[in-house]
């Protein structure tokens, strides 16, 4: 059964509005898939979660507090019950002869990316991260035990000023044999433009509002390109994650 | 446990056939029935009604398609689905293989294709065929087949005579005189109605101004809708003789008790099973636990309501 009753094992507001809850957990999954979350018997629909990290029997998730699903989960005491169904969806794909990725998140979409990087570190992948945040960055100790990890901020007050982007131009990604991205839409857009121009591959992980989560009800389709142009493919089926080349966003 | 549930009677009839119990999965929410098998058992509930199935595939609307409002969600797929060809191909095998009845969901532009639909499903590993008459009617500009009981009538006496199967016409609520919407297909020949499909809806996004859905309406379903059904059940089983299979808003057990009571022959979960993929199984087990407690023998007994 992949639904799942499980305990909480911690959940801390790292800063205003974001936090990190873990969970029991003792399945395994593929870096790039997702859960969905209960939240309560206030809202209906579950939601949807990247996996941020598994290690020691704890799934972590990296979460923002936007609405009520949210702001339920910032209430979990530690001890208490949640349900979940999981890991679902696709993972990221790591080709046999990557010996170097980039991984580009901006904001919360950084959430995945940490358990990707620990599996391409397993792998002996050589990495490097580029992580933009509005203001103040979070979860940069947990990116620097595994790769070289360089931090934007809008706002100017870490880092570089500007967006991940504005790192992103500066390097020379012919240097790279892949790269993984997640975050806001623009972001994504210029992500796909530039490893696009470069020749480069690409794969992010998409957001589309969710109703079963499981490939049922057709809610979370993207528009993605095919053999006849286009087609409409499921973000919690085929997807979250996509070659970006493919995404018509 | 197992052999105590067993002493009662849950199986009901429907168009001559017997289903084990009477809880189905509503169309559109179970998708193939395949989803799912890694959740439950499928072949536990008494029947898997498709995802609607078009003539042609059908691309369906542009995201967002789904929004949650108070006590319910707002549906905007349109559709989507890979047509009856792909259907039969790709779908039906693993249908076939389920333990359980299955009813396939159908939605023509016409009346022609309502037809074409019925005949290329008069096929091996099909109970019945559920004819959502609530889509737009192109030929003849632009209104429901569902509010317009003639055409019900019509369309229901073709599909009865294009196949062998149990046919069942799903009505949409849109409608001021749902009474009259199952006579008619009680006329044409139906063997059962399902009821409620969903209740036009809307949401806005007040930042920009402008309508959450690109096609600005959506469909509300769950638990926000269940007194609607409630009622609608209610006054169609008043006004035709024929099985009913409710849905709207059924979550749990004594949901579903309500719908028996008001009228209905079986329930179908819809928007529960986006909240706990098991949930059919879930309400299966709380009616026999309800009609267990209250020392009924036989799902027969609950039907109707004192003090009317
Ligand atoms: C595959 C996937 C992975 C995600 N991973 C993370 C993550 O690791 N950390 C994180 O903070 N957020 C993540 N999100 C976004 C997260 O699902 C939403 O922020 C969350 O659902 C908001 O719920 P709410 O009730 O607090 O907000 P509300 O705005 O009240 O939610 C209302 C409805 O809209 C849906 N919704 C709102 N925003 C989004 C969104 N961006 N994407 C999808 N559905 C949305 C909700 O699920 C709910 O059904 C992910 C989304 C997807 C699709
Ligand atoms: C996402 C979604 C898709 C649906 N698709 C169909 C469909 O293709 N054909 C149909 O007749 N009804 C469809 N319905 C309606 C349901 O079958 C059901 O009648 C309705 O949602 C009310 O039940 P509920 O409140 O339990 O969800 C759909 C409902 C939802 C939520
Ligand atoms: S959320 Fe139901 S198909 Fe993806």
């Amino acid at each position: 059964m992949l639904q799942l009753t499980k305990r909480v094992i911690e959940n801390t507001e790292i800063q205003q509005d974001i936090c990190l809850i873990s969970i029991s957990w003792d399945k395994d999954a593929k870096p790039g898939q997702f859960v969905m979350v209960k939240c309560g018997d206030d809202t209906l629909l579950r939601r949807p979660f990247s996996i941020h990290s598994i290690s020691d029997g704890e799934l972590k998730i990296l979460y923002q507090v936007k609405g009520k699903g949210t702001k339920f989960m910032q209430g979990l005491k530690k001890g208490s019950s949640i349900s979940i169904i999981g890991p679902l969806g696709n993972g990221f794909t790591i080709p046999r002869d990557t010996s170097k990725a980039l991984i580009v998140g901006g904001g919360v979409g950084i959430a995945p990316l940490l358990f990707l990087l620990e599996k391409l570190n397993h792998r002996g992948i050589h990495t490097l991260s580029l992580l933009g945040f509005k203001e103040k960055p979070f979860r940069v100790e947990a990116f620097e035990k595994f790769s070289k990890t360089l931090i934007s901020t809008e706002s100017g007050t870490y880092g570089e000023k500007g967006t991940v982007i504005e790192i992103l131009r500066e390097i020379n990604l012919k240097g790279f044999d892949i790269v993984y991205g997640c975050g806001p839409k623009p972001m994504l857009r210029s992500l796909r433009e530039l490893t696009d121009k470069e020749g480069i591959k690409c794969q992010i992980s998409l957001e589309e509002r969710m109703g079963c989560g499981i490939g049922a009800c057709l809610s979370c389709v993207c528009m993605i390109r095919d053999k006849n142009g286009w087609s409409y493919k499921r973000v919690c089926k085929e997807g979250p994650i996509f070659w970006a080349k493919d995404v018509m966003i | 446990m197992g052999k105590r549930c067993d002493d009662l009677e849950l199986s009901i009839n429907i168009g001559g056939k017997s289903f084990k119990n009477p809880v189905m999965v509503a169309s559109g929410t179970f998708g193939f029935a395949e989803e799912y098998a890694s959740y439950m058992n499928i072949n536990e509930i008494g029947a898997v009604i498709t995802k609607g199935i078009t003539l042609k595939p059908t691309y369906g609307n542009p995201p967002p398609r789904i929004y949650e409002s108070h006590g319910g969600i707002l549906n905007s797929i349109g559709l989507q689905n890979p047509g009856i060809q792909e259907f039969i191909a790709d779908k039906l095998p693993y249908l076939r293989t389920l333990k359980t009845h299955v009813i396939v969901n159908i939605a023509g532009k016409s009346l022609h294709e309502f037809e074409e639909l019925a005949k290329r499903l008069d096929i091996e590993g099909i109970t019945g065929i559920e004819v959502n008459v609530s889509c737009p009617n192109v030929e003849d500009g632009g209104i429901m087949f569902g509010k317009d009981p003639q055409l019900i009538e019509k369309i229901t006496s073709l599909v009865k005579r294009s196949t062998s199967k149990a046919v069942i016409i799903k009505l949409t609520p849109e409608t001021v005189d749902i009474e009259s919407c199952a006579r008619a297909a009680a006329n044409g020949g139906a063997d059962a109605i399902s009821l409620i499909n969903t209740i036009v809806g809307m949401a806005i996004d007040i930042r920009e101004r402008k309508p959450f859905f690109k096609r600005v309406f959506a469909g509300l379903s769950g638990p926000a809708i269940k007194p609607i059904a409630l009622a609608m059940v209610h006054r169609v089983s008043k006004a035709v003789n024929l099985p009913i299979i409710a849905s709207g808003g059924i979550i749990t057990g004594n949901d579903a008790i309500e719908f028996f009571m008001s009228g209905a022959a079986a329930v179908a979960i819809g928007t529960g099973n986006f909240i706990y993929p098991d949930c059919s199984i879930r309400v299966l087990n709380q009616i026999k636990h309800f009609l267990k407690e209250n020392g009924y023998k036989s799902i027969r007994e609950i039907g109707g309501i004192s003090g009317e």
